[in-house]
């Protein structure tokens, strides 16, 4: 597994996701099922603050501001209140360009780097090297995610998308 | 054994250890459990990724293998109120267990020249053309989807994220 592949799965991943929200209404963006709370809204948010910080570790700026972090961030807790967030095409649109930031950041980065130290301490114990922290961040996480929208989708009484 | 193999692997070690938290606290009759229609239970989930996992070996080994689709817990298939269908639960977590240590042993064994071969089953080498790929997309895109489906069936039951 490559760049390349990790890029092809990134590029694949977005299109799911934009087809999981794509006849979400923008009210139902923060319908949540409790004790299930991380509605289509926070999902996204979460994803694109996981990127902007996939950027700063490749050496780009990050661009999200600092309250992202509350609202989407590890252990933060989604509320549902629409005021409380950006609107549908806000978050669809701040999740599009994070993601898309990351396939020229990847490319230019030098193979080498990719074997230095994870430089996400959470994650340092079972995955040492940056290379295994880009890829589960941008693989397996995501698509953890991808899977709660699935799963938030029967609950919300909307059809599969696959 | 290069990075993106220990990539691949640490996160395919990240998410058995995911799913056996997910398991562990689980009640054997409320494996085939659905709070909402269509909601795919533990006991399918499990069913259908322990499916995958003999096709990983054969395709690193390069044995033959049937095609997965059709099969009784194949991505056609959809899960079933009745318990009685599927393995229990701790021959679930056996199989599973299991085929973890497979595909990773026979990984290591076959290394990056397993990966580089074409892939063998025609319906998967246009969009995955080598072994390579299509292990990614198994290991960690398809085992996280349905991972993250399993927390939110949790959680809707007021069960405790893990």
């Amino acid at each position: 597994m490559d760049v390349n592949e990790v890029l092809s799965i990134h590029e694949a991943y977005k299109g799911l996701v934009l087809k999981l929200v794509g006849d979400v209404t923008p009210e139902q963006m923060v319908k949540q099922f409790p004790p299930f709370v991380n509605h289509p809204t926070w999902q996204l948010g979460h994803i694109a603050f996981t990127y902007d910080r996939v950027a700063g570790i490749l050496g780009d700026k990050p661009e999200l501001p600092e309250d992202w972090k509350v609202l989407y961030g590890g252990g933060s807790q989604p509320v549902e209140d629409l005021s409380k967030y950006p609107s549908k095409e806000a978050i669809v649109g701040t999740f599009t360009r994070t993601h898309g930031r990351l396939p020229a950041l990847l490319r230019a980065a030098d193979p080498s780097v990719f074997a230095k130290e994870n430089p996400l301490q959470f994650l340092r114990g079972q995955v040492p090297t940056l290379g295994g922290g880009l890829t589960f961040m941008l693989v397996a996480h995501t698509f953890l995610h991808a899977g709660q929208l699935m799963s938030w989708r029967k609950l919300a009484g909307l059809p599969g998308v696959l | 054994m290069s990075v993106m193999i220990d990539a691949l692997l640490l996160g395919w070690d990240r998410n058995l250890d995911y799913a056996k938290r997910l398991l562990a606290d689980l009640p054997e009759d409320r494996m085939a459990y659905q709070p909402a229609v269509n909601m795919n239970h533990p006991a399918w989930i499990f069913s259908h990724l322990n499916l995958y996992h003999p096709v990983m070996v054969a395709m690193l080994r390069g044995t033959s293998f049937e095609d997965p689709k059709g099969h009784k817990f194949g991505m056609q298939s959809k899960p079933a109120a009745d318990a009685s269908l599927y393995l229990s639960k701790a021959e679930l977590l056996a199989q599973y267990t299991q085929g973890h240590h497979d595909v990773s042993e026979a990984m290591r064994t076959g290394g990056q020249a397993a990966l580089d071969t074409t892939t063998p089953l025609e319906r998967w080498r246009a969009q995955m053309p080598q072994v390579g790929i299509v292990l990614a997309y198994l290991m960690l895109v398809h085992e996280s989807t349905h991972l993250g489906q399993l927390s939110v069936w949790r959680r809707v039951q007021g069960l405790p994220s893990v």
